[in-house]
């Protein structure tokens, strides 16, 4: 949360001292993942078409480039993408899906964190890594109609986009 | 019995498949290469349905009296639904560990083996990421130990970035951390000192 309070658009503003200050008092008080564009992943697969928004701004994705905190993977027909976190989770989208980046915290010293995801439509695959294994069901799986409590390891999930 | 409930097993899905949209939502558990299996527990309102066997599934149907319906899914169907999605997944994780000379930078001549092993395996990975972790034995207080998990990987980090470098792993690709006394290599009571719990673990991802 105190990303948003001190969003990176206000970077420019560091050169204040004040600024300066509050972000230094907020780096201390917080863990950096949950910084809004802290970078969580890297892209490791892709094929076709596959773009990421980001605060309403569109980049292309590509193989070696990075995944942020809340950032929204889309895939186009004929598309797939796939993702390595920090914490060693693998995931990978199919065709035709959305997937958004909701919440990652991970604490690389007791590997305890969070780890939320919401499917809006299309298909997911996913092997858990080092969150779930230090806390089951501390990653959350949303799609319009369920939420998985995640225990462990592989699994797949499909979003048909609607309600039923 | 049990050989009818098979038989059937088609007919039901197919009148499934009828009387819902054919890209129904659905939530598979898949067994891992190692035999073993996870599990995901589906939460629609307040039904709840535990998927913990292989191919166990569930169909959430908000709008449906059976809002988890079970569902029995085997590989050839799971790969026609998922089949891009799973071929999309990024190679797991590799790690090896590294164990040095008396308390120095120098490695043991086991683990100079296992690095260059380990070097060489990054040319198949077009991303490729190092995560070097430090790990100390039970002797000495916790908080110590993380400190000195996270300078040891620090110090393994710089010694060995000219030889990643030359394998085009960037310094902006390796990170180093610590996990102090968490994870023994060797089950020890605490405060003893085991040389094989001081060790770096060098992940390729």
């Amino acid at each position: 949360m105190h990303g948003r309070v001190f969003p990176i658009a206000d970077r420019g503003r560091s050169s204040n001292w004040f600024w300066r200050l509050c972000l230094g008092a907020c780096a201390m008080a917080v863990p950096l993942s949950t910084l809004a564009d802290e970078r969580i992943g890297q892209i490791k697969t892709e094929t076709g078409a596959v773009t990421i928004v980001q605060a309403g701004k569109t980049r292309p994705a590509a193989v070696g480039g990075p995944v942020f905190r809340t950032d929204t993977i889309i895939t186009a027909a004929h598309s797939s993408v796939g993702v390595t976190f920090a914490d060693n989770s693998l995931m990978a989208l199919g065709p035709f899906s959305r997937l958004s980046l909701d919440q990652f915290r991970f604490n690389t010293t007791t590997h305890e964190g969070a780890f939320d995801v919401s499917l809006k439509k299309g298909t997911l695959a996913i092997k858990s890594g080092q969150i779930v294994k230090q806390t089951p069901e501390a990653m959350r799986v949303r799609t319009p109609v369920a939420v998985l409590g995640v225990r462990g390891t592989e699994f797949v999930v499909r979003a048909n986009g609607s309600e039923s | 019995m049990n050989r009818s409930i098979p038989r059937l097993a088609p007919l039901i899905g197919a009148v499934l498949v009828s009387a819902c949209a054919s890209n129904r939502n659905l939530v598979a558990v898949l067994p891992e290469p190692n035999g073993h299996v996870g599990a995901v527990v589906v939460h629609v309102g307040e039904s709840q349905a535990l998927l913990n066997k292989a191919y166990a599934a569930a169909t959430p149907n908000a709008r449906s009296a059976h809002p988890l319906r079970a569902d029995a899914l085997n590989d050839p169907k799971i790969n026609r639904i998922f089949g891009e999605a799973l071929a999309a997944l990024p190679e797991p994780p590799t790690s090896q560990y590294l164990f040095f000379q008396n308390d120095s930078l120098d490695l043991t001549p086991e683990s100079e083996v296992t690095l260059r092993t380990a070097l060489e395996a990054l040319k198949s990975r077009k991303a490729v990421e190092i995560v070097l972790t430090g790990h100390t034995d039970t002797a000495g207080a916790d908080d110590y130990n993380d400190t000195l998990s996270q300078q040891r990987a620090e110090s393994i980090k710089a010694a060995l970035l000219p030889v990643l470098l030359k394998y085009g792993v960037s310094a902006d690709a390796v990170t180093a951390l610590g996990r102090g006394e968490r994870e023994l290599l060797v089950a020890t009571p605490n405060n003893t000192a085991e040389p094989r719990n001081r060790r770096v673990e060098f992940t390729v991802k």
